[in-house]
């Protein structure tokens, strides 16, 4: 099956609508069951599948979101066991929920990271926080696109360090070792962050006009939109 | 174009620039040489409205800093050295385009244009990390244009280039310099520079060391901390 039409779709679609029905998922993911959570869980996963595929995000490793996950789950089962009487069926029962649920809003980040890119988000933030901070929310807008414009330059940091200690302190013993990467990495990123600023003032787009949302009203994506909102509201009732 | 009197600045570690004063005509080409830490970046960075001086003054046109540095980054374009962190577009395509909603311009042709004249067609629909150093810099060169600045200022264009990049910038720097526009290209060799530049100042520990023609420096540019030309490293 050609899923290439679909993936087109999602990338060109009115980015406000894929941040509202992100956040509707989030927040019924929250409140619903195990087996509506095992159903977001295939769409997120689908939509992981679709849109990591090509360019920047392939290939994705997934397991980059089994350690949060798991310290998580085992937070939960050891307050539980801790606090109550050890009903076992019902930690197991909780944590793999808790665990589910986590990991639904961690692709569901991905997703909407992938599927929207960072200016686009940026305008869209801009957009809904318009009503709240008027004239201002522009800012709101060029933190999230900076925010994410971050992400990859961090996990980049954090490795060329990581390779640095270990190749140049061998011999150090694991606390000094961390104490060195953790100091290290929080230079060279207050660095970055300062040209970063640069960077921005440089170009800028540190004013209203670059984060003016210049997506259309579409009503039949709209319209999508609210029949995918009651779908994900009908998998919560399972 | 641009007129520099008595600039001083510092940080709070002491002062970068100490009382420099200068010119750039529309459509001259300034080279800004100096060894490392000698403050041309800083420079630069006064220069498009990113620092307010400590004393003396900038003008730009009919714009004077202290006092209206938000008006002169947007008249003028700087390019700084790391070319990734100018560029917040997933896409060519959309870092161009933001360059365009930051003027307020619906219409798109004059991006794609650029992209065609700086050989990004190809490229406009591709991540930006998979673009070569090159591409990046031409990439943030084509956005800082659809500003239609009057004032360009490079901070070390060259750094970092092959040699085919280093040639297409370098007949880029020579169709701004016909359009008209002043640019200010801070390098820390000057050999890329001959044949483009008119004038060049030479800082040297915050001061205006030299300011005048390349063929006026003759021989003293290695007591400066710069290559002399056609020089190789000694061995």
């Amino acid at each position: 099956m050609r899923l290439e039409p679909l993936k087109n779709k999602i990338l060109s679609a009115d980015p406000r609508l894929k941040a509202l029905l992100a956040l509707w998922l989030g927040i019924m993911t929250w409140q619903t069951g195990l087996p509506g959570v095992i159903c977001y869980l295939a769409a997120v996963l689908f939509l992981a599948q679709l849109l990591s595929g090509s360019g920047e995000n392939a290939p994705f490793r997934y397991r980059i979101l089994i350690i949060p996950v798991l310290f998580w789950m085992l937070l939960k089962g050891g307050l539980e066991f801790a606090s109550h009487q050890p009903l076992w069926p019902q930690i197991a029962m909780e944590t793999s929920l808790l665990g589910t649920r986590l990991l639904v809003l961690l692709l569901l980040g991905f997703v909407l990271t992938w599927a929207t890119s960072r200016t686009q988000l940026g305008a869209a933030v801009s957009w809904f926080l318009r009503p709240v901070l008027g004239s201002r929310s522009w800012q709101g807008g060029l933190a999230l696109s900076l925010m994410i414009h971050f992400i990859p330059l961090t996990l980049r940091t954090l490795n060329q360090v990581r390779q640095s200690v270990r190749l140049r302190c061998p011999d150090l013993f694991f606390g000094a070792r961390i104490f060195l990467w953790v100091r290290t990495v929080l230079r060279v990123l207050s660095l970055k962050t300062w040209d970063q600023t640069l960077a921005i003032a440089a170009r800028n787009l540190d004013g209203p006009e670059a984060w003016r949302d210049a997506s259309e009203f579409r009503k039949k994506e709209w319209a999508a939109g609210l029949v995918l909102a009651g779908i994900v509201f009908g998998l919560a009732l399972l | 174009m641009i007129k520099v009197r008595d600039l001083t600045f510092g940080y709070s570690g002491g002062e970068v620039l100490k009382r420099i004063s200068f010119e750039v005509e529309r459509g001259q080409c300034v080279g800004l040489l100096g060894a490392n830490g000698s403050g041309k970046s800083t420079l630069l960075s006064l220069l498009g409205g990113l620092f307010s001086p400590v004393s003396g003054s900038i003008r730009l046109q009919n714009l004077q800093s202290p006092g209206q540095e938000y008006r002169i980054r947007r008249q003028a374009g700087l390019l700084l050295q790391e070319a990734e962190l100018q560029i917040l577009g997933a896409t060519a395509r959309e870092d161009l385009d933001l360059s365009l909603r930051t003027r307020g311009c619906r219409d798109k042709e004059p991006a794609w244009e650029l992209a065609g004249r700086f050989g990004l067609q190809g490229v406009l629909d591709q991540p930006v990390q998979h673009l070569s150093g090159g591409q990046k810099r031409k990439l943030c060169l084509a956005a800082v244009l659809l500003k239609n600045p009057d004032v360009l200022l490079f901070d070390e264009p060259f750094s970092g280039l092959d040699y085919p990049s280093s040639q297409e910038l370098r007949h880029i720097l020579q169709e701004n310099r016909e359009q008209g526009i002043a640019q200010v290209i801070a390098v820390h060799d000057l050999e890329p520079l001959v044949g483009i530049v008119d004038t060049c100042l030479i800082l040297q520990r915050g001061r205006l060391a030299f300011a005048g023609k390349i063929a006026d420096i003759g021989e003293s540019l290695s007591e400066f901390g710069i290559r002399p030309m056609g020089r190789g490293f000694e061995t």
